[in-house]
């Protein structure tokens, strides 16, 4: 990164155009009202950073301040002060961007996972722990961006397409296609008649669209597909059955994974954590010498037991 | 130059205010003015859109997408620019009817047009009229002293942790992954909340100061005292 000093100088507005490598252009228009206040009654006091572009002389490329140029550009102003440096590398202005806009601009993770690819395709590294130490990301928040990359085009673009509205208006929210994506790889890994019969990228698609329907109570609804298939691993439920149920919620928009999940396994689920507690109940009493005394409200209970167990196992035939 | 990115929702608003500019018979301003705004305001009244009626007699349109946020302060200090004899009428545009932006529009003597579903313009606050809630000047003037403090409170606080954000390669060399990680988790929640912190008192300004509501300004003061840790 060039070590030149910055010069201080007045830039018409418009003739500064938005950094190619920020990814955050979603903004929420009114949430710029704030700055919009203050830079209207005590002007821009910290100066934008840009550099002159090559190609373009008495063109500027914003480095630091899009929020600000917005304001200046609503708010009509003349001129805007600036910090000229030097045109940076393809990859110093990346890390650029990440170093002064993710943490002050909260940028959505949408954001985050498109400049990394960049970082990525540039830099060629693709180590999670260096990518952070460049970036100056957490590890876990450049998985997570990785995992979203993982996506294809279609869904990033649709992420993309909702990313400046509010939270509670998204539907292709960033953590709902996480779900997805953990949900559709455990699926596609281990249930290989669902692979052979759908790609990909229709298990994601057909996922994504239960939101869209809004039948989903919440994203968390596609980890009840991991463990769906869970039961299948565990035997507590025949793989045919699972796939059968699995190929059913990829078909079905209706059909919701806590649902499916509820219909095919919950109960084999609860059958198996009986058992774990049947298992300590007899550890437990076998503690109890043979000819020991038992106290009568331990005997009423062991009765009661006895009863309940007799009564289920002759109802089960 | 390279457009800002703006909300689809907004661009579908800026189309239907021009087929209403038509409608009422006024001409669309290709290259809009901007009318200084003096009184020691940066910038001037530009708008969203502008047109020219049959007298030339120019009109500025700003767009605003959430009729549930009253008036913002930049709004009222251009339409009291407006109305103190630029050659412009000024209005606001929503899309919807909301009682918090037309009381706060009334207050502070802003126009305000609600855009119907025939895209036609319907009147909801004439900016000419006086009303007799008119934001008391001492109210406005607390307002505004409030938000010089807030600003200054929140540049101190935001202006450190961007520090320690630039500067987090040197400050956890020798940390582990683990506490390296969290250190950084840290900083970007600690920026949020000074984030959320001035959205929610800048938003209680401009709503005390558009309202001429002591209480909430004084709720505000108090946000602007515990700052965002409390």
């Amino acid at each position: 990164m060039s070590t030149e000093p910055a010069t201080l100088i007045q830039i018409d507005p418009w003739s500064i155009r938005r950094n190619p490598n920020n990814p955050r252009r979603y903004f929420n228009d009114e949430q710029l009202d704030l700055l919009r206040t203050s830079v209207q009654e005590v002007g821009i006091l910290v100066p934008l950073i840009a550099y002159e572009d090559p190609d373009e002389p008495g063109s500027f490329v914003l480095m630091d301040g899009e929020r600000r140029w917005r304001c200046a550009l609503d708010l009509g102003l003349d001129a805007v002060p600036a910090s000229t440096i030097a045109p940076p590398t393809p990859l110093d202005n990346l890390l650029r961007m990440f170093n002064i806009h993710s943490v002050r601009e909260d940028w959505p993770l949408i954001a985050v996972a498109l400049s990394l690819r960049e970082v990525i395709r540039i830099s060629g590294e693709e180590r999670e722990s260096r990518l952070a130490e460049r970036t100056g990301l957490t590890r876990a928040t450049v998985r997570r961006a990785k995992r979203l990359l993982n996506l294809p085009d279609r869904e990033l673009e649709l992420i993309q397409a909702e990313a400046h509205l509010d939270r509670s208006q998204q539907v292709h929210r960033e953590d709902l296609y996480l779900e997805i994506e953990q949900a559709t790889s455990v699926v596609r890994g281990e249930l290989p008649a669902v692979a052979e019969r759908f790609s990909r990228d229709d298990v994601i698609r057909s996922f994504a669209k239960k939101a869209e329907a809004r039948t989903l109570r919440a994203v968390t609804e596609f980890r009840d597909v991991a463990k769906l298939v869970k039961a299948a691993d565990n035997d507590l439920v025949s793989t045919a059955t699972v796939t059968s149920a699995v190929i059913r919620l990829i078909e079905d928009v209706e059909a919701t994974p806590t649902a499916v999940f509820n219909e095919v396994a919950a109960l084999a689920f609860e059958q198996q954590s009986a058992a774990r507690k049947a298992d300590l109940l007899r550890e437990s009493l076998a503690q109890f010498a043979p000819n020991g005394e038992l106290s009568a409200a331990f005997r009423e209970a062991l009765s009661e037991l006895r009863d309940a167990i007799t009564q289920l196992l002759e109802r089960r035939g | 130059m390279s457009e800002p990115f703006e909300d689809p929702r907004k661009t579908e608003l800026r189309e239907r205010c021009k087929i209403a500019i038509d409608a009422a018979g006024h001409g669309l301003v290709a290259q809009p003015l901007t009318f200084r705004a003096g009184e020691g305001l940066q910038g001037g009244i530009k708008g969203d859109v502008q047109s020219l009626d049959g007298d030339e007699e120019r009109y500025s349109y700003y767009l605003r997408l959430d009729p549930g946020r009253a008036v913002p302060q930049w709004l009222v200090n251009l339409a009291r620019v407006a109305r103190a004899g630029q050659d412009v009428t000024l209005f606001l545009v929503t899309g919807a009817r909301h009682a918090v932006l037309e009381r706060s529009c009334r207050s502070g003597q802003v126009g305000l047009l609600l855009l119907t579903e025939e895209n036609t313009f319907e009147m909801l606050v004439d900016p000419t009229e006086a009303d007799a809630d008119v934001v008391a000047a001492e109210i406005a003037t607390k307002a505004r002293d409030a938000r010089r403090r807030m600003e200054t409170k929140l540049r101190l606080n935001t202006g450190s942790i961007e520090d320690n954000y630039a500067r987090v390669n040197d400050l956890t060399v020798g940390m582990t992954s683990t506490v390296r990680d969290r250190y950084i988790e840290g900083v970007e929640a600690s920026a949020s909340a000074w984030d959320e912190w001035g959205q929610r008192v800048s938003a209680m300004l401009d709503e005390a100061a558009a309202n001429g509501d002591e209480a909430l300004l004084g709720s505000a003061e108090q946000l602007i005292e515990e700052g965002a840790g409390a």
